[in-house]
């Protein structure tokens, strides 16, 4: 079993993301903690666990005896495996050694740093707290408190950001060498300031230009050791996050605290996202907390198509066939030996992965699938 | 009623020169209609009628008047459609009448179209009454009105009624002109019944309804009626009049209009200008003139969504049951698969037809590019008539292709007589005379190929003048021409939805014009999309589109599996509405990217 845990807090919300999150609220870490350990409580989660991860918001918001309270609900309420991952996000200007120290000693063995960019300008235009000295400085802390497992996420595609400047953002990260590295490029989702700044004007790279950066990063990356396992993910070999790898893979997960999301068996759980209404109610032990999706086969067979096809580990030509079949399908085949034809994917030992190229354009690779 | 205190008129006039505003009106003054049941121009029926402002299909209304004289008139007033596509329809309006009112507006003075009408009016030897409509405008010009009519259709000014329909101003002027001027029909009721068909609707309940003029003898229920052309028989099930609400009465005498119902399922049975008569007592010569309306212009319709296709074959056929001069037949496009090649009178013909498929039918409908008919002289002497590129024989075999002319009457201020010419010789037009209306207007002739006007010369006639130029044509027979069939080629596969015949010298700009114009319409795809231009195996145009470089979701996280999912759901949904044709994704405007291209 994996979980998932949302910690909504930050110290400030940065301009393109739309993750539940609050800015000025961390007074209510401590409720919030409890609720969210009531609610790992009263659930119905069975052990052990394979993985846990700490997601944002800000994780490293929390003080390590919170996180040691919520690591203990969880551990008394399911178990924990043997060779547990816990991963945690982190932003750089939250921690210093002796708070990674803490969490290092509480079993946290997984580190997530959001670095997203070498340029102090662009940092600021994002609406990040940290410069690059602060990324270096809490990759170091890390390293000293212990931590062999560390992630950096960098971003592509930013405003005002050219194409020579992300590659000294890859290469700064590559001089830190950490295990594993995500690579996303720059969504402007709905509602952000993002979404907003762009509607009055603010310009962003072209898709070629994005095209561009992504295919240097992969060649730069690639060469330096790096796999890429996903879309978005780049790790050294045996540091891919298993957290959601299972996920990924279509195993089950518990999602706990606001707007988090899990899937057991058909049913996929979510939350609400007032922080308010869930202190109150996740405190009370409420089952009506949940909001549920029942999740019928063919959908259940479809993302798993559509979550693998994002991985290395691509989808069996079988388990294809029989979901397209199911759908009543049209003849997917012609289109997938074009794709094979040009380098998108490739076939092998009853398998179709998704190659370094096809990464670019998998949408239309999917789109093929879908009735 | 005796003959001589009958009048059967109509009102011609150029489009929103206020025909049917001053309809209401005359039904208004003459107590036809108590003012406040009055829906706005009542005899327009159809929504879409109304709301473009023009009158598709003529009806009959009759009412009465209490002239000046002391004598009470039965009036009978004829509506006439105003569009050049229904040239026909109008004539045979104008037959069950004998007089007209030639209504011009007092700011816009005569257009193309008061002319048309006006030649066709006394063509017929109507007694025509000039009536200068909207003099409460500001931008009213009276004198300048009377000027145009004295000089372009000879007709004394000094006999124009000056009114404002909108304004209930000469409405009873009107009237007594009318009564004055306008001659008593002439025709003898003892005579064999020979009634003429100058309309037709249908309606649900009582199947096409036709509306006649009866010129001798008379028609009640049970008659026995002959259709002179069509050679049909029917009994007639119900008589009337429109008044302008419909009542039923016992018969129709010569001189009289009215309406016939008779189980008559198909509009087609009854053609406009045939001739009625009694079978047991038939006429023995059937009234001249008429004509059967053939459509001119031709394109493919395809249902969006190809589950469509039962719906719109449905659909089509109850159309036709009320618009005789629809025509349909099954056709296939490897591109968009089941259809129905239409024809239509015209090109506001083909719109109408279109909207009212996707309006009252809820369909979503491809149409191609227009086409006119072409006549082809083989090299064996065989010759064929094709309103389809796809039915073009091999160049080889072609010996020469014949393509239909139109005559071309447009009116235009004197700034624009320059640019008119530069446009219709674009077209290929061949001019034949300009004349001034008055010092300001002239009227500009030309012979034009029937297929360049369908194309875009509305459109670009009236962005040249800024809106100053009107049109009147009439079909006038066949020319040869070198006309070449040019086919688009996407990802190296002929669309033949996309093939167009054009001149031979028009062709590489046009070829090249749409190549371009698709390169912007065709999204990029996952490969690059070759777009040819082709004549033949020869290439005139290549343009490319680009492949797609990136599209892909860069976070697929537990939280996130729902959304994404719904947000491919949705991308997928966005390209249903597309067609996939050679494995190349075409938006539905790429079909009438054929149309806008400039030559």
């Amino acid at each position: 079993m994996n979980a998932y845990l949302h910690i909504p807090f930050c110290t400030s919300i940065c301009s393109y993301c739309d993750f539940t999150s609050f800015a000025g609220q961390e007074n209510k870490i401590s409720r919030y903690v409890d609720a969210l350990c009531v609610e790992i409580t009263s659930s119905d989660l069975k052990g052990p666990l394979q993985t846990i991860y700490f997601g944002g918001g800000t994780p490293s918001l929390l003080p390590p005896e919170k996180l040691q309270t919520i690591l203990e609900a969880l551990r008394q309420k399911a178990g924990f495996s043997f060779d547990i991952e816990i991963s945690m996000e982190a932003n750089p200007e939250t921690v210093d050694e002796q708070r990674l120290r803490s969490y290092r000693a509480l079993g946290v063995n997984r580190l997530s740093f959001g670095a997203q960019a070498f340029q102090t300008e662009i940092l600021k235009k994002m609406g990040r707290g940290h410069d690059w000295t602060i990324v270096e400085k809490a990759f170091n802390d890390a390293r000293l408190a212990g931590f062999t497992n560390i992630n950096l996420d960098l971003m592509f595609g930013l405003a005002g950001q050219s194409l020579s400047q992300f590659q000294e953002s890859v290469q700064k990260v590559q001089e830190l060498n950490p295990e594993h590295i995500s690579l996303y490029a720059l969504q402007v989702e709905e509602g952000t300031p993002l979404a907003k700044q762009v509607e009055e004007g603010l310009e962003l790279p072209d898709e070629d230009q994005v095209a561009d950066e992504y295919a240097w990063a992969q060649k730069s990356l690639t060469t330096q050791g790096y796999e890429q396992y996903e879309v978005s993910n780049f790790s050294k070999p045996g540091f891919a996050c298993r957290h959601n790898w299972n996920i990924w893979r279509g195993e089950d997960y518990w999602g706990f605290g606001l707007s988090a999301v899990g899937t057991v068996g058909d049913v996929r759980h979510g939350h609400g996202d007032d922080l308010m209404v869930y202190i109150n109610q996740a405190s009370q032990g409420r089952k009506g907390l949940l909001e549920k999706e029942v999740l019928s086969q063919s959908v259940r067979a479809w993302e798993r198509i559509m979550l693998q096809f994002r991985t290395q580990e691509g989808v069996l030509e079988s388990e294809l066939e029989s979901y397209v079949r199911s759908q009543g399908g049209s003849s997917y085949k012609e289109r997938f030996n074009r794709f094979e034809k040009e380098g998108f994917i490739s076939l092998s030992q009853g398998r179709y992965r998704v190659t370094s190229k096809g990464y670019f354009v998998l949408n239309g690779i999917l789109e093929t699938l879908m009735v | 009623m005796s003959l001589e205190h009958i009048r059967n008129f109509c009102i011609i006039a150029h489009i929103d020169h206020g025909k049917s505003t001053l309809a209401d009106r005359l039904l208004e003054f003459t107590g036809a209609i108590p003012p406040r049941e009055m829906r706005a121009q009542l005899m327009d029926q159809m929504d879409l009628e109304r709301e473009r402002g023009i009158t598709i299909k003529a009806k009959a209304v009759r009412f009465f008047y209490k002239a000046k004289d002391g004598k009470k008139y039965e009036m009978n007033l004829i509506d006439t459609p105003g569009h050049v596509d229904f040239n026909y329809e109008v004539s045979r309006s104008l037959k069950a009448c004998e007089g007209a009112l030639l209504l011009i507006d007092a700011s816009q003075g005569v257009e193309a179209q008061t002319l048309a009408n006006a030649y066709l009016a006394s063509d017929q030897n109507l007694a025509i009454i000039p009536v200068i409509n909207k003099i409460d405008l500001p931008s009213a010009d009276v004198e300048r009105c009377k000027k145009q009519m004295e000089d372009s259709l000879a007709i004394d000014g000094s006999e124009a009624v000056l009114a404002s329909a909108k304004e209930g101003i000469g409405i009873e002027e009107i009237l007594e002109a009318v009564v004055k001027n306008v001659p008593p029909p002439t025709g003898v009721v003892d005579e064999p019944l020979k009634a003429l068909i100058f309309d037709s609707m249908f309606d649900i309940y009582r199947g096409v309804m036709i509306f006649v003029r009866v010129i001798n003898g008379s028609i009640k229920k049970g008659t026995k009626m002959k259709f002179m052309v069509t050679n049909k028989v029917f009994e007639v099930e119900e008589i009337g009049v429109f008044k302008p609400k419909m009542e039923k009465s016992d018969q129709l005498s010569a001189g009289e209009v009215g309406y016939i119902a008779a189980n008559i399922k198909e509009v087609r049975d009854a053609k406009v200008g045939d001739t009625i008569t009694d079978e047991t007592n038939p006429t023995a010569e059937a009234l001249p003139g008429f004509k059967d309306v053939l459509p001119m212009v031709f394109c493919g319709l395809y249902p969006v969504s190809t589950d469509d296709y039962a719906k719109l074959k449905e659909a089509l056929s109850k159309l036709k049951l009320s618009d005789a001069a629809l025509s349909y037949e099954p056709e296939t496009s490897l591109a968009l698969s089941f259809g129905f090649r239409c024809g239509f009178l015209g090109l506001l013909h083909m719109e109408i037809v279109q909207e009212r498929l996707e309006r009252e039918y809820d369909l979503n409908l491809i149409a191609t590019a227009p086409s006119v008919i072409y006549k082809i002289k083989k090299t064996n002497g065989e010759e064929l008539v094709i309103d389809n590129p796809s039915e073009l024989p091999d160049p080889t075999l072609i010996d020469s292709i014949f393509e239909p002319y139109i005559d071309a009457k447009i009116i235009v201020p004197a700034d624009y007589i320059g640019v008119v010419m530069t446009l219709c010789q674009e077209k290929r037009g061949i001019h034949k005379n300009t004349s001034f209306i008055d010092t300001t207007r002239a009227v500009i002739s030309y012979e034009l190929p029937l297929a360049e006007v369908v194309m875009d010369f509305f459109d670009k006639l009236k962005s040249a003048t800024k809106g100053y130029a009107s049109l009147d044509y009439e079909p006038m027979g066949y020319q040869e021409g070198h006309i070449v069939k040019v086919d688009i080629l996407l990802n190296n596969e002929p669309v033949d939805a996309l093939s167009f015949m054009v001149h031979r010298d028009k062709a590489e700009n046009r070829g090249r014009g749409i190549a371009e114009k698709l390169k912007e319409i065709i999204p990029t795809q996952m490969f690059e999309v070759p777009i040819q231009a082709a004549i033949g195996g020869k290439v005139i145009a290549r343009e490319t589109v680009r492949a797609r470089r990136k599209d892909v979701l860069a976070k697929c996280y537990g939280g996130d599996i729902s959304r994404k999912r719904k947000l491919l759901d949705k991308q997928k949904e966005g390209k249903k509405r597309m067609k996939n044709i050679g494995s190349v994704e075409i938006p539905q405007e790429a079909f009438m990217a054929v149309l806008k291209v400039e030559d």
